[in-house]
């Protein structure tokens, strides 16, 4: 996506012959770090639930009550055994399963959520900000609403309403972030606007949808790329959020807040079932936060500056 | 400078009324009939509509709409088809013990924020700095109401320092207090490190500091001012937050506030109290913003001119 703005905009490392002088060049700037390593995390939490078949021998929802509520392997006082490396669940349920095949469907419900947040988002700020006037009044006024709008009230009355289907969750879902992108697009949009380029193609003839597309978009790009890491994992803890309120995902079907759901009734005798989900949400969204982070400043001209 | 008020405060009504009728449409569209889940099972026709017009539910949809709306001015918001009782007085019980939780824990992230992310701008990375940076990538990270399970499996639990949940008096207050505040002190870090490292770099800084003004005085009295504008917008935004954001929470320590009456409300399909909660909520986030805005421009001369 980077190498996409790099045609307009100017080289953005300094030129390094050698792979590793390229490599040292990359990490000397500010942000690198945050994105390295936020990268790293988040794939290994993907991978790893990607995986999920391989690394363990157990089926998500097999559940054995001969081994009910057995501690992590270090728990000795639990029963704990490298049998369940992280214990097992009110039901004998291996933890560790269910958290990677939590994942899986933490992970897919809150990108698709992303699509629809992005393509509605960034489509609404695009045409506020090339059309502008009333057009772009009307559609800024609906981003106040929402703004003002306490939305988890609405969501959660609407699924108990409709009886939690996945599309509607994911349209939820997708509705609790759009409002982010259009107007940072807007912004961004009416920015570039001003800049030369756009007027040399507009002297050329070149219509709006065309300015749009082809001129303003790719330079709106790097935000864009920065709000969705961000968002993705707002939506990764909207959606536990969700799930723990018993309105998300249904049992038996592994979600992480339903998992955290279901640990409530065990908070006094097995710490375990509450903890391990929640930090598996910790991990995945500290992941997408640093990238974020690390992003937002590799992307800001000005931070690159401060050497 | 009276037109702008007027002008501002016109907007924000029409604002809510906007809200006012989604909130009404959505409802109707997404809820089922309240008859039904009210009823027995196996209820004859006749019963349900019996509780129909009861429930009022029972008129074509218009005349639903002006009843509830000519009902609003009076602060008529209907009955709760649950309990039976006004909607407007079951908020007046559960509404000042949710503004006292987000006031506590608005006041506590702000101080946190204020402490640390001055120090931070003061001395860039130092310890003070790095720590805040950690708190804010947790706080970002942990769904809140993990983060409150845990102060309970800690605090409560283990340690028995604490009541585990319910409300006994301002005690109970103590832990929901800290996770809400772990949530919103993210952006209020952000926030004023950045507006104190901007201010801390301008002219009239360096001026300060050449002529000998001691170090302390400049921090807090000279660039401290000038950050305090943007700490007041976010302020807006989170008290907004906050009021929603609570919900999960109150839930978690079985708070008796508004957010424990929305998820009631929500399981019950009781719309009439939904319905008011919503509106209430963005009645108190558009109101609170208005405020905000007016303030800004009593504190700082040039928007008062512009506006």
């Amino acid at each position: 996506m980077i190498s996409s703005t790099s045609q307009n905009a100017e080289p953005m490392a300094p030129p390094a012959r050698t792979p590793s002088g390229r490599w040292t060049a990359f990490t000397a700037r500010r942000g690198a770090w945050p994105l390295l390593l936020g990268t790293a995390l988040f794939l290994a939490i993907v991978t790893a639930a990607i995986a999920a078949p391989l690394l363990t021998p157990y089926e998500p929802s097999r559940n054995s009550l001969a081994a009910r509520l057995h501690g992590p392997f270090w728990d000795q006082a639990h029963k704990g055994s490298l049998e369940h490396i992280l214990g097992t669940d009110g039901l004998g349920r291996d933890m560790l399963t269910r958290i990677l095949y939590g994942i899986r469907v933490s992970l897919t419900l809150a990108a698709l959520g992303l699509v629809v947040s992005v393509s509605l988002g960034v489509g609404v700020g695009l045409v506020s900000g090339l059309f502008g006037g009333k057009i772009d009044q009307a559609l800024m006024r609906i981003v106040d609403v929402q703004l003002a709008f306490p939305y988890v009230v609405l969501a959660m009355a609407i699924v108990t309403a409709t009886r939690t289907s996945i599309p509607i969750l994911i349209l939820l879902l997708g509705l609790a972030g759009w409002v982010y992108f259009a107007r940072v697009v807007r912004g961004s949009v009416l920015q570039e606007m001003e800049k030369d380029y756009v007027k040399a193609a507009e002297v050329l003839g070149a219509g709006k949808l065309r300015i749009g597309l082809r001129y303003v978009f790719p330079n709106v790009l790097p935000a864009v790329v920065v709000i969705a890491t961000l968002q993705f994992s707002a939506l990764i803890i909207f959606e536990a959020t969700l799930s723990f309120l018993g309105l998300g995902i249904q049992p038996p079907t592994p979600s992480l807040g339903g998992m955290m759901l279901d640990g409530v009734q065990y908070i006094a005798s097995a710490w375990w079932v509450i903890t391990f989900p929640g930090l598996a949400v910790l991990f995945t969204t500290l992941g997408l936060n640093l990238m974020s982070d690390g992003l937002r400043q590799l992307l800001d001209p000005r931070l690159q500056t401060v050497q | 400078m009276l037109g702008f008020i007027l002008k501002r405060v016109f907007q924000n009504l029409l604002m809510l009324a906007a809200i006012v009728l989604a909130v009404f449409v959505l409802m109707r569209l997404t809820a089922g009939d309240p008859a039904r889940i009210k009823a027995p099972i196996f209820a004859s026709e006749d019963v349900l509509n019996q509780y129909r017009a009861q429930f009022g539910t029972d008129t074509p949809l218009p005349q639903q709409l002006k009843t509830f709306l000519s009902g609003i001015p009076r602060g008529d918001f209907g009955t709760s088809f649950r309990y039976q009782e006004p909607v407007f007085s079951l908020i007046q019980q559960r509404l000042p013990r949710t503004v006292i939780l987000a006031v506590c824990s608005l006041v506590l992230a702000v101080s946190l924020a204020l402490v640390i992310g001055v120090a931070g701008a003061r001395k860039p990375y130092g310890w003070l700095d790095r720590l805040g940076l950690a708190l804010s990538a947790f706080g970002q990270s942990a769904p809140t109401f993990w983060v409150g399970l845990m102060l309970v499996l800690v605090f409560s639990v283990q340690l028995g320092w604490f009541p585990a949940v319910g409300f006994e008096g301002p005690i109970s207050l103590l832990l929901p207090t800290i996770a809400v505040a772990l949530a919103v002190l993210p952006t209020d870090l952000r926030v004023i490190r950045t507006a104190m490292l901007e201010s801390l770099g301008q002219d009239y800084i360096r001026t300060a500091k050449a002529f000998g003004i001691p170090d302390r005085k400049i921090t807090y009295q000279y660039a401290l001012r000038n950050a305090a504008l943007p700490l007041i917008t976010v302020v807006g935004i989170d008290l907004g937050y906050l009021l929603g954001g609570t919900i999960v929470t109150e839930v978690v320590f079985n708070y008796p506030g508004l957010g424990q009456l929305a998820i009631d409300a929500v399981n019950a399909r009781d719309y009439p109290l939904v319905q008011a909660i919503t509106i209430v909520t963005a009645a108190i986030f558009v109101f609170v913003n208005l405020v905000v805005d007016l303030l800004y421009m009593v504190l700082d001369p040039r928007i008062r001119i512009s506006g």
